[in-house]
């Protein structure tokens, strides 16, 4: 079975039910419809950013959906990323901002941990020039806050 | 991923906006990662290590805010070393008359900064597109369900969107529970402060419940993780069988940067037990930091290094096959992984061989994999009395970590051994080792020292042999006088002497004096094998002598 989905640019994209399902937002908008085959309207996703979910959700289709519960999962907890996903993610942070409108747990996850891997062993200066982060703290509360970070730099 | 935050004006993005040019400058000027919804930027956060989250706290006000919340420093927490290490402190005694088992270590709470909250909700409530208050995602419902949970009086209704920081924003209108009040710190909660005003100051400490989402019992979460994230553990932290009476001491020292040293007088059981937990995952080096004035408590000793599960009680690692081990033999097997050059292990006392303390570094590395798990660390000798040990603390070195590697003996401290000391040896209960060189000139008997296994020269330096203070302490004796009693060995002997005669001029850099001492040697007929111990050699020494005696007189 296929649904119609509806990006902001009015652009219509048919997958199958399974893989749009992947996106719980969207799981629950199918319950709610029913049977009917009305597309389903995404005003906050863009068609590029749509193409690329849809491309991600079909890849994972079979990976087994987790569980919001499972906390102790090792493989969340570790910041091993598949090669795939990892060339995936170098397009746009929108994914993870689509993703997380969405509600797609493993791309939201795949997506915050490749900004984790990026943040990695960079100074708080080469942070912010790398994500076009305002400093915006005066002086004084930088050195604070500085002060009062300065245990976790050998944990 | 990096580049798509920046400003891309003058790039043909993907996400094309056809709503116009002021759509597509507010999209630019939007990128970047602080304008990320709450639960975006939590699970960033989460995602991070501990260095890396403390820098990117430094970065921007809102991400500040947003991150440095109670809730998240929980994540944080039970993620990295589970929830059985809160579960006392989330289930406090029936009692309000107990005192506080845990305060702050500061007294006040450090400054935060009002306006940020405001900033980071106008940021958050502005970014409507992807966050639908309507339909909010897990973690922000987790966080609600979290706070309401456990703090129905800072969950009060609040007009800001995010939750994240509801529990500093939120004022508390209801009155407060008696039992709140009594373990409700004082500084805890701002709308807490004004039902509290009229309140006399209380003398006796308060006890923290961590269960409230405030501002103290969050201090108490970050106090708790700095002292279990710990890489180096002190002496005083550690657990030593017998601390604390007449077999081991802590001692205040200035040797130390924690100005507390563990000294051993005088023991038989040694065990010594250092426990690190939530240590990521990773390639580690264990470092010991010791002193040692005597080899009898780190000889046949085993250092070991276990691993066990955060659900694993720390018990079991006792019994647990060890990831690292590491049980020297002899001293120079001991000296061989300390930071000590090692020259001349059998010629100097033990503790000259060490300017002072020395990192002693387990060979191998440890293997944290995929989850957080718990470093057992134990020193362990159960046999004889041994005394003469000082520690100091023991340390994991990450060496993933490219900042940290370089303290690893292995890479960076290797080349850099430190020069041993050679201060005047006090004799007074020190072992010392008398020079073999003054047996090798006196000419033991071969025989005995085949069956004894005496190797006169085992590591010393043909170009000091003779310039020992042993030598110059003991008459040699003539070995041509022993030799005749060996007459029926000396075929057998005698082909050793050839084995070492070309090993011994194969040697380079030998002066034309060592060079005929050496001859005179080469005529003794010595078999090299391992050197005993001391007293072995001392009673050797004087059995010989009573030969001699016997024989000669």
């Amino acid at each position: 079975m296929t649904v119609i989905l509806v990006s902001s640019d009015n652009q219509d994209f048919k997958v199958d039910k399974e893989v749009a399902e992947r996106s719980i937002l969207i799981k629950n908008m199918l319950e709610d419809v029913g049977e009917s085959d009305s597309p389903i309207p995404l005003p906050n996703v863009t068609a590029a950013v749509l193409t690329k979910v849809i491309e991600y959700c079909e890849h994972h289709r079979n990976d087994p959906v987790q569980v919001p519960e499972e906390t102790d999962d090792p493989r969340k907890r570790s910041n091993d990323i598949e090669e795939w996903d990892m060339k995936f993610m170098q397009v746009d942070h929108e994914i993870i901002l689509a993703a997380n409108y969405l509600d797609i747990k493993p791309l939201l996850d795949v997506g915050c941990k490749t900004v984790a891997n990026i943040i990695k062993g960079k100074t708080p200066e080469e942070i912010r020039k790398a994500f076009n982060i305002v400093n915006d703290f005066t002086p004084e509360e930088e050195a604070q806050i500085k002060k009062e970070n300065e245990w976790a730099e050998d944990r | 991923m990096a580049d798509s935050f920046k400003d891309t004006k003058g790039k043909d993005t993907k996400g094309k906006d056809t709503k116009g040019k002021d759509t597509k400058d507010a999209k630019d000027i939007k990128k970047s990662l602080s304008d990320m919804p709450a639960e975006v930027l939590i699970q960033i956060g989460l995602a991070l290590p501990c260095r890396d989250f403390g820098r990117f706290l430094q970065t921007n006000r809102s991400i500040h805010s947003c991150l440095d919340s109670h809730y998240v420093w929980h994540q944080r927490f039970t993620t990295r070393f589970g929830q059985a290490i809160l579960k006392d402190k989330l289930n406090p005694p029936l009692s309000n008359n107990d005192p506080s088992k845990l305060t702050p270590s500061s007294a006040h709470p450090s400054p935060r900064f009002p306006s940020s909250s405001s900033q980071i909700f106008h940021s958050s409530s502005n970014n409507n597109s992807n966050n639908n208050s309507a339909n909010t995602s897990p973690t922000l419902q987790q966080q609600q369900q979290f706070d309401d949970q456990v703090d129905p009086v800072s969950a009060a209704p609040s007009p800001l969107p995010s939750p994240a920081s509801s529990p500093r924003m939120t004022p508390s209108t209801a009155p407060l529970m008696p039992s709140d009040s009594s373990s409700d710190d004082g500084n805890g909660g701002e709308g807490s402060s004004s039902s509290r005003a009229k309140r006399p100051p209380k003398v006796k400490p308060r006890r923290i419940d961590l269960r409230k989402t405030n501002m103290v019992s969050k201090e108490m979460l970050i106090d708790m993780y700095k002292q279990l994230s710990r890489m180096t553990l002190p002496a005083e932290d550690m657990m030593i069988a017998h601390m604390g009476n007449q077999f081991w001491r802590m001692i205040t020292s200035t040797e130390s940067k924690y100005g507390k040293l563990a000294e051993l007088a005088s023991v038989w059981w040694m065990d010594v037990v250092a426990v690190f937990v939530g240590v990521p995952p990773g390639r580690y080096k264990v470092q010991w930091r010791l002193k040692v004035t005597s080899d009898a408590p780190v000889v046949n000793t085993e250092f070991r290094a276990v691993l066990f599960d955060k659900h694993e009680d720390q018990s079991t690692a006792v019994e647990k096959k060890s990831a690292l081990t590491f049980r020297p033999m002899s001293k120079q097997e001991f000296v061989a992984q300390t930071d000590s050059p090692g020259n001349r292990v059998n010629k100097k006392p033990f503790r000259n061989l060490f300017k002072g303390f020395t990192i002693l570094e387990l060979p191998g590395e440890l293997h944290v994999e995929v989850d957080y798990q718990n470093v057992f660390l134990q020193i362990r000798n159960h046999d004889d009395w041994k005394s003469g040990l000082y520690i100091d603390y023991v340390r994991l070195v990450n060496l993933d970590d490219p900042e940290q590697s370089q303290e690893s003996l292995s890479n960076g401290l290797h080349g850099k051994r430190v020069a041993a000391g050679n201060e005047p040896v006090d004799d007074e209960g020190e072992e010392y080792y008398p020079s073999s060189s003054s047996s090798s000139s006196s000419g033991p008997l071969p025989w005995f020292k085949q069956v004894l296994g005496i190797n006169p020269d085992a590591g010393i330096d043909t170009q000091h042999r003779f310039r020992s203070r042993a030598t110059r302490q003991f008459h040699p004796v003539n070995p041509s006088d022993l030799l005749d009693v060996e007459k029926g060995e000396s075929s057998a002997e005698k082909s050793e002497s050839s084995a070492e005669k070309s090993q011994l001029s194969a040697e380079k850099g030998e002066s034309p004096s060592t060079a005929r001492n050496k001859s005179n040697e080469l005529e003794e007929h010595r078999k090299p094998v391992e050197r005993p111990d001391a007293w072995y050699r001392l009673l050797t020494f004087l059995f010989i002598y009573c030969l001699y005696i016997c024989f000669w007189k």
